[in-house]
């Protein structure tokens, strides 16, 4: 693989960093929502990233080295198993005979923890890019 | 590989470049999956895989491929990390600057030798 592959490498990290941006969003932005289509409370998404050998690397450092070059992508994104909290709301048009209502398992703290976290990663990819791509116009100037 | 028009120090230059390049590409891969689960960073070690390229291109014992000469470290995690990643993004970034600043360092020095030959060639007046 050579230089320009690894443009594909960083870019596999913005996205998946991108999409687990766009996962804390949807969490924050129902961290409140009783209701869902399946019914029930929102239940709080995580997305599970899985490191996989880039198609198409080939060439010259084919078999041992290229198998350490690795990009990433979102496998899937997942339900968080613990279950919904129960929070104690007599006057929610949710609450049960009891006055408890059902509300998401979304804790706005650690999403906000997790968001800083992406955006940092999604700013040192961006570096890495940048890195490669002076790193390619500098081999351009060889022999000038 | 050899070549008939650069010099031996030309030549070494030319495998820095490439074990350079291939530090990039670690570090590059390291930053993409610094929150892949179970993922361990990986790292060349620069001077022994140096003196492989260099040994083999005196005709030791092995072939001058990247492949075989290069020695690549993978990182255990630290015992804290719960989900076995070993990246250390702030020892990536610094790798990733100082590969960079000592690649176009190399291509400098590789361009004063390119030049030295266009001098020689020209009789002076290049």
């Amino acid at each position: 693989m050579d230089l320009v592959g690894l443009l594909q490498i960083s870019a596999s990290g913005l996205s998946a960093q991108q999409l687990r941006l766009e996962v804390i969003s949807a969490n924050l932005a129902n961290a409140s929502a009783t209701r869902t289509a399946e019914g029930g409370p929102y239940i709080r998404k995580e997305p599970v990233f899985l490191s996989t050998e880039v198609p198409g690397a080939g060439g010259e450092f084919r078999s041992e080295l290229n198998r350490h070059m690795q990009q990433v992508i979102v496998q899937d994104v997942q339900d968080d198993p613990s279950g919904p909290r129960r929070v104690y709301d007599p006057g929610h048009p949710d609450a049960d005979p009891t006055g408890y209502v059902l509300m998401p398992n979304v804790d706005v703290m650690r999403e906000m923890v997790d968001l800083i976290n992406a955006s940092r990663s999604y700013e040192a990819n961006v570096s890495a890019l940048t890195t490669t791509r002076s790193m390619l116009l500098k081999a351009l100037e060889i022999g000038k | 590989m050899s070549s008939t028009l650069l010099d031996p120090i030309s030549a070494a230059i030319e495998k820095v470049l490439d074990l350079r390049t291939r530090q990039h590409a670690m570090t590059v891969t390291n930053l993409a999956n610094s929150d892949t689960p179970g993922f361990r960073a990986r790292h060349i070690d620069f001077g022994r895989s140096l003196a492989n390229l260099l040994r083999s291109a005196e005709g030791g014992p092995t072939s001058g491929s990247l492949g075989e000469a290069v020695e690549v470290k993978l990182a255990d995690p630290p015992a804290w990390a719960a989900d076995g990643n070993s990246v250390d993004p702030q020892r990536e970034m610094a790798v990733l600057t100082e590969n960079q600043m000592l690649y176009s360092a190399s291509v400098e020095v590789l361009n004063r030798r390119v030049g030295l030959l266009r001098y020689a060639v020209t009789e002076g007046k290049g």
